[in-house]
């Protein structure tokens, strides 16, 4: 049962990133500044690789085939999922860098060089080595949308800054859920990174409603 | 001291776009303050909004006096939600 609610919680979470895709279509297409295709594609990503996982184990959850085809399949599907998402961060991070207003303290060069001089075993532990790279790319996301909102105190940026945390704070959470390899503690995480979604709608409304 | 940043012809025209809402219907003159630009310059713009078919031009007590069609009234609110999601972001332009 559980597992079929997280399922739906990943695809209405899709949808809700691909509104705010759509929503940075349209700047783009009124504004023409490039941009808005690094946050449509960022988000795009995120949705893309909520959506897939969520039609996947709905599929295998009605379908009921074999244990090592299912095994198999997750894998395969969390690998993607996991490239779909560095990719987007990676995208929202050098788009904070680049066009977003000067005041960060950090650069994505010095968060390049903090990962690098760790030396993180990648290629040992792939999902754990991906979780925290998510980590510091979220961390550095936050951290831009954080000196944003000290700058604008708008409530939409505190609502970007909000999802983007929990997302950081998800990926916290499954670190240490492979880590111990704890069951409840990766149910938390997928909870925690659909309600870091819950702000982006929060937005979206807000943003809808203007007049 | 520190130059401010030139205006894009965006910026320029939903400046223009703005005065026009907020007074209902504005004269040449009263844009010409708000949006802080040369006669000339501005009489380009209001041409081009013309074309686009953004605003309307009225002859009012013998003077003239421009409004914003449904097109424009729809682009500025799309503009300003566009707007309230970028400063989301902290994206200027």
């Amino acid at each position: 049962m559980i597992k079929l609610i997280l399922t739906l919680l990943n695809i209405l979470g899709a949808i809700i990133l691909f509104l705010v895709s759509y929503l940075s279509l349209k700047a783009y297409k009124i504004l023409r500044e490039r941009i808005f295709l690094m946050l449509l594609t960022s988000f795009s990503l995120l949705a893309a690789s909520m959506i897939g996982q969520g039609l996947l184990f709905l599929s295998l959850y009605l379908s009921h085939p074999r244990r090592i085809i299912m095994i198999s399949l997750t894998f395969v599907s969390n690998i993607v999922s996991f490239i779909f998402q560095i990719t987007a961060y990676i995208i929202l991070a050098i788009s904070y860098s680049k066009r977003v207003r000067e005041r960060s303290l950090l650069s994505l060069s010095v968060l390049m060089s903090m990962l690098r001089d760790r030396g993180f075993p990648i290629n040992l532990y792939i999902f754990m080595g991906g979780d925290i790279i998510c980590i510091f790319l979220l961390f550095f996301i936050a951290f831009q949308a954080l000196l944003i909102y000290l700058e604008n105190r708008k409530i939409n940026s505190l609502l970007v800054l909000t999802g983007f945390a929990m997302f950081g704070l998800s990926h916290i959470f499954r670190l240490i859920s492979l880590l111990f390899l704890n069951d409840t503690l990766y149910i938390f995480s997928r909870i925690i990174y659909f309600l870091g979604i819950i702000p982006f709608l929060a937005m979206v409304i807000r943003v809808n409603r203007v007049k | 001291m520190k130059r401010k940043p030139r205006r894009s012809k965006l910026r320029i025209i939903i400046d223009i776009l703005k005065i026009i809402d907020e007074e209902n219907g504005a004269r040449i003159t009263r844009i010409l303050y708000g949006a802080n630009l040369p006669y000339d310059r501005l009489l380009k713009y209001i041409e081009e909004l013309k074309e686009k078919g953004f605003i309307t031009e009225k002859r009012e007590n013998n003077a003239v006096k421009y409004y914003l069609t449904e097109n424009g009234i729809n682009f500025l609110m799309e503009f300003r939600r566009i707007e309230s999601f970028i400063e989301a972001f902290g994206i200027t332009f």
